[in-house]
């Protein structure tokens, strides 16, 4: 009953509004499209359960809203999420600008360990297309993040965006426990270089009560 | 007041334990472990908007307000007479019959902490790091006397702050110094099962 699954990753769909990201969603949990416009309210969830080295692992997607209204817990969004996948729309220059800002939001709310994917959607549209594959793979790099073109209409890469991201939070896993393990015999803090907490950010307190 | 399900919540939403007990395991059979997830994801996006909505005149006085949960006796404990199994039960660390004797202090100053319907009452306990524990009960409504239900309620979430209190004791003993348990992920520890279970039957 509970025993079913060994894993529980959190995975966190960012990216402004309309850029495909529940349809997205939809194709890989439930391999179905809509064209129908519906904007997500507050948080949506989708369940995918996945075979990983003989462990059941359970991919719990956080479907968050793009539109600034809906934005005002967002820093328990981001809490403790394995991975975080940006959206952005092909046909759309405004929304891969505004990538920068996502990742601002990244910087500010999660864990800097965490796990970063950048889609680009909508890329069965190519006559319409306004983000040219180049400028957005040399973007990707020089933030350190791999990056993917996907089409939610035809299904293209939408499995692999998923997957690829569960098989490295996976395998950070297992480094993890390694270096822990290690950490505890040699009693050394060699690992500190990744430090987990980010002391640039702002205050998180200024920045959400911009509200009466 | 018979405890149905228990679930617990991460700090980041994961659902990381739930079970039904009693009659509960027949009446929600329907629900897949998915429903649970999205369940526990949902009431950790609520708790985080019911903080934000607290008003903010009481969150300015919030030194005069008084947190703290008194302390209710035996709560999920065996009748006094049967001691004979107090040998295994004083293994873990908070010795004693009842694991804690003073009044404690509510880490869940502005979210939600009780929920009830004619059918069910949920409690919800959180910790100082952000874990919930969550108990859903048979209701605690009285039916048809409207004098005693504030009354009613009220004794109704000490005890069940006393309950969850007594399971997160459970899960420091049992969870926490499991050595092949990764944080944040699903207890599969038989254990803690099997001490929350006689917990939960204690309280019936």
């Amino acid at each position: 009953m509970n025993s079913e699954y060994d894993y529980l990753f959190k995975l966190l769909l960012i990216g402004n509004s309309g850029v495909g990201k529940s349809c997205l969603l939809l194709r890989f949990s439930d391999d179905t499209y809509t064209n129908d416009y519906i904007s997500t309210i507050g948080v949506d969830f989708k369940i995918k359960t996945i075979e990983l080295d003989g462990k059941t692992v359970k991919l719990q997607i956080w479907d968050t809203a793009g539109q600034e209204r809906f934005r005002t817990i967002t820093s328990s969004y981001y809490r403790g999420s394995h991975g975080i996948i940006i959206v952005y729309d092909v046909t759309d220059q405004e929304s891969f600008n505004g990538v920068k800002m996502w990742l601002q939001e990244i910087d500010r709310y999660a864990t800097s360990a965490v796990l970063k994917l950048l889609v680009g959607n909508k890329c069965d549209l190519d006559g319409k297309r306004m983000v040219e594959y180049d400028v957005a793979k040399e973007f990707a790099e020089s933030n350190n993040m791999p990056f993917l073109e996907t089409s939610a209409l035809d299904s293209t890469n939408v499995e692999e965006a998923f997957l690829t991201m569960a098989r490295q939070i996976k395998e950070s896993f297992a480094q993890q426990k390694i270096q822990d393990g290690s950490n505890a015999n040699a009693n050394s803090n060699l690992q500190n270089d990744k430090s987990n907490v980010n002391l640039n950010g702002q205050s998180l307190t200024n920045a959400t009560n911009n509200c009466c | 007041m018979a405890i149905e399900t228990l679930l617990i919540v991460n700090k980041s939403g994961g659902l990381i334990y739930h079970r039904n007990f009693g009659e509960a395991c027949e009446k929600r059979k329907k629900l897949t472990s998915n429903d649970y997830l999205i369940i526990a994801s949902t009431l950790h996006s609520i708790l985080a908007i019911s903080g934000q909505i607290t008003p903010r005149a009481l969150k300015l006085n919030q030194d005069d307000i008084d947190y703290t949960i008194p302390y209710v006796p035996g709560v999920g404990m065996p009748s006094s007479d049967s001691s004979n199994n107090s040998k295994m039960s004083k293994l873990g660390s908070f010795k004693g019959d009842d694991y804690f004797k003073e009044s404690f202090t509510s880490w869940n100053k502005s979210g939600l902490r009780q929920l009830s319907t004619d059918q069910f009452t949920m409690f919800v306990y959180q910790t100082l790091t952000g874990l919930k524990f969550i108990a859903i009960s048979s209701s605690v409504l009285p039916k048809n006397n409207e004098m005693e239900t504030s009354k009613n309620l009220n004794l109704a979430n000490q005890i069940g702050d006393n309950f969850l209190r007594k399971i997160y004791c459970i899960y420091s003993d049992y969870v926490m110094k499991d050595p092949l348990y990764s944080l944040e992920m699903p207890i599969k520890s038989e254990n803690f099962d099997k001490k929350v279970q006689e917990m939960v039957y204690n309280v019936q």
